[in-house]
């Protein structure tokens, strides 16, 4: 298996995805700097909307990665000489779902981590806002944004769904604009993005449409 | 004599037609078995089953002496392919897409791709995209993907589309060569009933999703009847001296050109005749029934020589 993810990152260059999530990072702490300084909104709710920000920026990279490594090969038909190897097919759609999914938990991880660490740093040092943000409130914040991470990287399965159904790359990103708008909405009265429940049913259900599309792989006709 | 691939009473049904319909194919071990069939009689629908991309609905397959299932992949280690086009990771040099085929089929063997990429005629092509590539040049990197890892059984699909004349011609000695020397067996599919003729020891005439008639090349030659075909433009006098020649067995295709299929009767002696005769002799010649015309007879299209297939060199007979 680990082989096979090894190939795959072989087979297309991921250095649009490096490029991509700096970029991104960057962009996240710029923008919510202003918001809060603009705003005044607490200190709470920042870290709230920080972990939204980039889980719906990566899951919408995510929905980028299944039309490059699944979507594409079928429409390239690149799909049928991976099914011609003797390698089951099962395998082989795994190793994609398992290296996105990997992929898609590794970013948000590690993008939450350190723009909370950039917010605080600048918060502190600039002071934004009238409260303080001690150093343990931090680590409590990140460790809860990896809860977070680990139900986004689940969701980000969920366009496959659509994009398998007509092989289609725009269907493929919407999906996911579409997931990511109610996975990560928010607002005064009732709030998605801070509920980790909300969160984990869209990762079941994409797990759930990972493991169909993989149980399925070996009864479809490739034409 | 040991058998490559045998397929019983394969059936397939799409959208409630029947693309494939109770065909039974032997192919025997190091024979190349050309596949000929107009165009959506189901030749590459068939080559896909063969390779398990498309199940079938009833019958079975039988490959190397494995039958094929649903889930069968290991097979596919000895098999090498080409179907409908080469395909290849375009973004990827070709080298590159040579070194991930050899991955994924577990061979490792650098060497062999740097000989394979000589033995198809591929030059200076390294770091160049696949890309970038003409489909003549597909074709060839496609023909050397499949016989890189020297699998037993070939199965190629339109291997010479796009191929210019020399390169049909290499590819006709390299597939040749591959039987002869590696025993591999090929399944080969093409229009052009030219080159068929030239390489293949048996031949699968397909039609509509039925094989209407599996022969050896050697039976079609000794079948096929020789005859004089003379082209005149004063055919009815001509016929008149024909008869006055005491032959009977001859055929008026057009306005112009007669069959005479008596054997009896000599080229020299009929030519004279009509010499003498003041007639005007456009073209007089020998003529054994080709491929070509052997399979229109039997696809039941109109079977002349002035029809040409899709794709198909014009035929000289002078």
């Amino acid at each position: 298996m680990f082989n096979l993810i090894r190939l795959e990152l072989k087979k297309e260059s991921f250095k649009w995805y490096g490029i991509g999530t700096v970029i991104a990072n960057l962009l996240i702490l710029a923008l919510i700097i202003p918001i809060q300084y603009v705003e005044k909104i607490e200190t709470d709710e920042m870290f709230m909307i920080m972990g939204a920000l980039i889980r719906a920026v990566f899951i919408i990279f995510g929905a980028v990665l299944l039309s490059k490594l699944i979507i594409d090969e079928y429409k390239n038909k690149t799909i049928f000489l991976m099914y011609t190897y003797p390698i089951q097919r099962k395998k082989l759609i795994t190793a994609k779902l398992l290296l996105i999914g990997i992929l898609t938990f590794i970013t948000i991880s590690i993008s939450s981590a350190l723009v909370a660490v950039g917010y605080f740093i600048i918060h502190n040092m600039f002071q934004i806002s009238p409260d303080t943000i001690p150093a343990q409130r931090l680590i409590v914040e990140i460790v809860s944004m990896l809860k977070f991470a680990i139900a986004a990287a689940g969701a980000s399965l969920i366009p496959l769904y659509f994009g398998l159904r007509k092989q289609s790359v725009p269907a493929t990103l919407l999906s996911s604009i579409l997931i990511v708008t109610v996975i990560t909405q928010s607002n005064p009265w009732f709030s998605l993005a801070d509920n980790i429940y909300i969160s984990l049913v869209a990762a079941t259900i994409g797990v759930f449409i990972a493991f169909w599309t993989i149980r399925n792989v070996d009864k479809v006709d490739a034409i | 004599m040991d058998i490559a691939i045998q397929t019983t009473g394969l059936t397939k049904t799409l959208h409630g037609n029947e693309i494939i319909s109770n065909l039974n194919m032997t192919v025997k071990k190091g024979e190349i078995y050309g596949l000929l069939g107009p165009n959506g009689a189901g030749k590459t629908t068939l080559m896909k089953m063969l390779l398990n991309l498309v199940k079938p609905t009833a019958g079975e397959i039988q490959i190397l002496g494995e039958t094929l299932t649903p889930s069968s992949f290991e097979l596919l280690k000895r098999m090498g392919n080409i179907i409908e086009y080469p395909i290849f990771y375009e973004k990827l040099s070709a080298f590159d897409n040579l070194v991930l085929h050899c991955e994924y089929m577990g061979f490792y063997n650098q060497d062999a791709i740097r000989e394979t990429i000589e033995l198809v005629g591929l030059k200076n092509i390294d770091n160049k995209l696949v890309k970038e590539f003409s489909l003549g040049m597909k074709q060839r990197l496609g023909i050397g993907r499949a016989i890189l890892t020297r699998p037993e059984l070939l199965v190629l699909d339109e291997p010479i589309n796009g191929l210019d004349p020399a390169g049909i011609k290499e590819m006709r000695n390299l597939f040749q060569m591959l039987t002869k020397q590696y025993g591999i067996t090929l399944l080969i599919s093409s229009h052009i009933l030219g080159e068929i003729e030239q390489l293949a020891d048996t031949i699968g005439i397909i039609n509509k999703g039925q094989l209407i008639k599996e022969i050896t090349m050697d039976k079609i030659r000794e079948q096929n009847t020789e005859y004089i075909e003379l082209v005149t433009p004063q055919q009815r006098k001509a016929c008149f001296i024909i008869e006055e020649l005491n032959i009977s067995n001859y055929k008026v295709v057009d306005e112009s050109t007669i069959r005479i299929y008596d054997s009896n009767v000599t080229q020299t002696a009929i030519s004279k005749e009509l010499i003498l005769n003041d007639i005007e002799i456009d073209s007089i010649n020998k003529k054994v029934k080709n491929l070509e015309e052997y399979f229109l007879d039997l696809v039941g299209e109109p079977s002349s020589t002035n029809i040409r297939k899709k794709g198909q060199q014009p035929v000289h007979y002078l």
